[in-house]
């Protein structure tokens, strides 16, 4: 990426996030979310996430074999568990990473 | 003015003392992904000074690893903003939470706390203005818990950049953003009503589908189709506890 389109990205970035986080706080009563948004806006966390996250770990089809996916597969089910159980992300980044290297290694 | 520096330096130190006191355990808690942003923005090839720059500008730590992600696997400009928009439209909902308590402030102290409103600011603040309506120096306590928490975010962030550029390549460390947002994921899922864990399920589902979409526009494909599975497993089954963000932000586990 370009020096100039990563700060312009940021400044944009930084510009939308300033913009949702003043709405209220500096604008008071002036603007109203249409009930729909609102209720909308609960799901956005998890569906998002989701949609970050699941694609991360298993892909359809393409190219890839076993070999270059079932690291990625054992990292994010470990990964998985330590997250449910503990929530905690020091935990789940040293589980999930310390997986992907040994299951590399023995595929390797 | 409620809270505000003029009505006596003793009601608003005394607040601000009180946010800062709750707000160290947080601080604590913010450190990992602080450094974890700062690593994986030199590993997906950021600049140092955009690297930097971006925690201090943006300071919202879970749309700046999801902007490093789509940076890495080669998303436009526009999906990644419209990425921002959607993993911070929460913050909308926080200002509208904390607007009555903050309203005391002049408006150019109004600007600094909303650049400094995260998670876990607004969780800390609903819940001391929740619990003690009748407390005041609102604006004290706010500035208490919020300037520390950016302090620590943006230092750690800072560190992780430099320690991320000495790290040896060939070690995969990239993975580690995945691996963040599966915490996170996970810590939302866990708090959630069932609409919340259908429309999770239903955006995981369409992302893995839609991937081969250009522009990386499965991602934007997949969170909608969720959203609005979620709604409409609500209007079909009942409304899930109400939104209001607190429940939710009060993980300790994103900015």
């Amino acid at each position: 990426m370009t020096g100039a389109t990563g700060w312009g990205l940021i400044l944009a970035m930084a510009a939308i996030t300033f913009a949702l986080r003043a709405s209220f706080i500096v604008l008071q009563d002036r603007i109203h979310l249409p009930g729909l948004v609102r209720r909308g806006l609960a799901y956005v966390p998890a569906a998002v996430l989701a949609a970050i996250v699941v694609p991360a770990f298993v892909q359809l089809g393409g190219d890839a074999g076993l070999a270059d996916q079932a690291p990625r597969w054992a990292a994010g089910l470990v990964g998985a568990a330590v997250a449910v159980r503990t929530r905690h992300m020091v935990a789940v980044l040293v589980a999930g990473m310390l997986t992907l290297w040994g299951v590399q290694a023995l595929l390797g | 003015m409620d809270g505000g520096p003029k009505d006596g330096g003793t009601a608003f130190a005394a607040g601000v003392r009180e946010g800062v006191r709750d707000a160290l355990p947080v601080m604590l808690a913010l450190m990992p992904l602080g450094l974890v942003v700062g690593v994986a923005a030199v590993e997906v090839g950021l600049p140092l000074a955009q690297a930097i720059g971006m925690s201090y500008l943006v300071f919202a730590g879970v749309s700046q690893l999801a902007a490093l992600q789509l940076i890495a696997v080669g998303s436009p400009v526009a999906v990644i903003l419209v990425t921002t928009l959607l993993l911070n439209l929460r913050f909308a909902l926080y200002s509208a939470a904390l607007a009555e308590h903050l309203r005391a402030a002049p408006g150019w102290l109004r600007a600094i706390m909303a650049f400094l409103m995260t998670d876990q600011a607004m969780a800390l603040g609903s819940q001391r203005y929740a619990l003690f309506p009748e407390r005041g120096a609102k604006v004290a306590y706010y500035l208490g818990v919020a300037v520390p928490i950016g302090v620590v975010w943006t230092t750690a962030s800072t560190v992780g950049v430099l320690i991320g550029a000495g790290l040896p390549a060939g070690l995969s460390l990239d993975f580690a953003v995945p691996l963040v947002f599966l915490t996170l994921w996970v810590a939302a899922m866990v708090r959630g009503a069932p609409p919340v864990w259908v429309a999770g399920a239903v955006a995981g589902g369409v992302a893995v589908v839609a991937r081969p979409l250009p522009f990386n526009l499965g991602l934007l494909v997949a969170a909608f189709a969720g959203i609005a599975a979620g709604l409409w497993w609500e209007t079909r089954r009942g409304p899930a506890p109400r939104p209001g963000g607190v429940s939710r932000a009060q993980g300790g586990d994103a900015t």
